[in-house]
């Protein structure tokens, strides 16, 4: 392979990847772009030009098949590197679609620009379709990389009809555009931390648009965490572009979408968060009311002073309390009683267990 | 019956569930049949694992689909019964210690 030479018109060029609708996306944005792309599973590559979605195909860049190919472009994080294998050319995350393209192409023209190129381009609005004067289902796309929220929202707007709000994924500015547009439904690909604020905030919006979470490789741990976010659905790449565009109709419909296969596990898993609440809830039974507090206190972040001076007790009786509460509890330090309210999710029914003490 | 505590499903060994684009189903060897499962008898078949309360796994899917819970009981159960007639799984005592 020469990084230098220009490819070929007619190249065949083959994008590897274990996300089909990633794999749709960039196609469909490539094609806009005069750029003809086909899509496979990893290690099927027969093209003079291939594409790997670093991020989405495994480990198998070694055994990438070499003979033919003029030329490795590589869609990931250069400083990752690629296992070795060389790359002629490297497209970030956060390029636009068009650096993709003129990646592929080695420099040569890919052809007309697409007829929808990204106008706003103030903070949160990154782009935007305005009024196509029929009724179409408005969506808010959060994704904070850029070429993943281009692509995904191209395709959803020109191939599935849908009206697209992009956004760069903050739940701050997720919430504005919502408010904004007023959509059907919220697709998220948000950083875990913001998930729960995210969905509580668009609940609390005129409409509550449903938040669908879209994640692109899926992983048990984050379904989970969608759903105990109040997430009304939760999709990966695995169905394609049609399967995304399938669980935003079902949630603007009011539905609950989770992946069949990763249904089972999910119940499994908040049936073990019932069974840990359940038994948490037993130990905490036996506190006394004073101890309660205690832990409430505790909690909250408090040390032995910070509780004796709220609760009007010398630290020395608080530190007797904290024992007692840690025997009960059957736990070994004040860290670990914190863990305990804070996984089982009993901190909000310890403070109103607390507050009912008082009253 | 099925949202007794006292008795959990358990499903056979020897039952095997495929996965295919669209469906799941259950083939059992021994038995010669295959049944389909939608998504929810799917999950619901992953629990019958001896250790899970009908009433846990009815719990778990209120918990994540907006359904009303009597609506859920009779949609689990139904599922439950359903395999258990059909010898899929059978019925293990809750341990006493358990209980």
């Amino acid at each position: 392979m020469d990084g230098g030479d220009v490819v070929r018109q007619g190249d065949r060029a083959v994008l590897l990847t274990d996300d089909p609708a990633f794999g749709e996306a960039i196609a469909s944005g490539c094609e806009r772009r005069g750029v003809s792309v086909a899509v496979a599973g990893t290690g099927q590559a027969d093209a003079g030009i291939v594409i790997l979605d670093l991020e989405h195909i495994g480990s198998s860049t070694a055994a990438l098949p070499r003979d033919g190919v003029q030329r490795l472009v590589a869609i990931g994080d250069p400083t990752r590197g690629a296992g070795g294998t060389h790359i002629d050319a490297w497209v970030s995350l956060d390029a636009r679609c068009e650096e993709l393209v003129v990646a592929i192409t080695g420099g040569g023209s890919g052809g007309p620009p697409p007829q929808d190129a990204p106008r706003g381009q103030q903070r949160g609005l990154v782009e935007m379709d305005r009024g196509a004067g029929e009724a179409k289902l408005r969506i808010v796309f959060a994704e904070p990389r850029r070429l993943p929220r281009a692509v995904f929202s191209e395709a959803l707007r020109h191939d599935h009809g849908f009206e697209v709000t992009a956004t760069d994924g903050d739940a701050a500015a997720t919430v504005l555009q919502a408010q904004r547009v007023r959509p059907s439904a919220v697709v998220a690909a948000p950083s875990r931390h913001d998930l729960p604020q995210l969905c509580e905030r668009l609940r609390a919006l005129d409409g509550a648009p449903p938040t669908l979470v879209f994640d692109r490789g899926g992983s048990e741990e984050l379904l989970l965490h969608a759903i105990e976010s109040g997430a009304a659905g939760y999709v990966t790449g695995h169905g394609g572009l049609g399967g995304l565009a399938e669980a935003v109709h079902a949630i603007a419909n009011g539905e609950s979408v989770v992946p069949p296969a990763m249904l089972g596990p999910l119940l499994r898993r908040l049936i073990e968060r019932q069974r840990e609440a359940a038994s948490a809830m037993e130990r905490l039974v036996v506190l006394t009311p004073r101890e309660r507090e205690v832990l409430a206190l505790l909690a909250e972040g408090r040390d032995a002073a910070g509780i004796a001076s709220v609760l009007f007790i010398s630290p020395e009786t608080a530190r007797t309390h904290l024992q007692r509460v840690l025997r009960k509890l059957g736990v070994h330090s004040r860290r670990e009683a914190v863990a305990l309210v804070a996984t089982s999710g009993l901190a909000e029914r310890l403070g109103r267990m607390v507050e009912r003490n008082a009253s | 019956v099925s949202l007794s505590t006292q008795r959990l499903p358990r499903r056979r060994d020897d039952v095997r569930l495929d996965d295919h684009e669209f469906h799941s189903y259950l083939v059992s060897p021994e038995l010669g049949v295959a049944h389909e499962l939608n998504a929810m008898a799917r999950a619901v078949w992953e629990l019958c694992d001896g250790t899970t309360r009908v009433d846990e796994v009815v719990d778990a899917i209120c918990q994540v689909f907006d359904v009303e819970r009597e609506v859920a009981v009779a949609d689990v159960s139904a599922v439950v019964d359903q395999l258990a007639a059909a010898k899929l799984v059978g019925w293990v005592d809750v341990p006493r210690g358990a209980r």
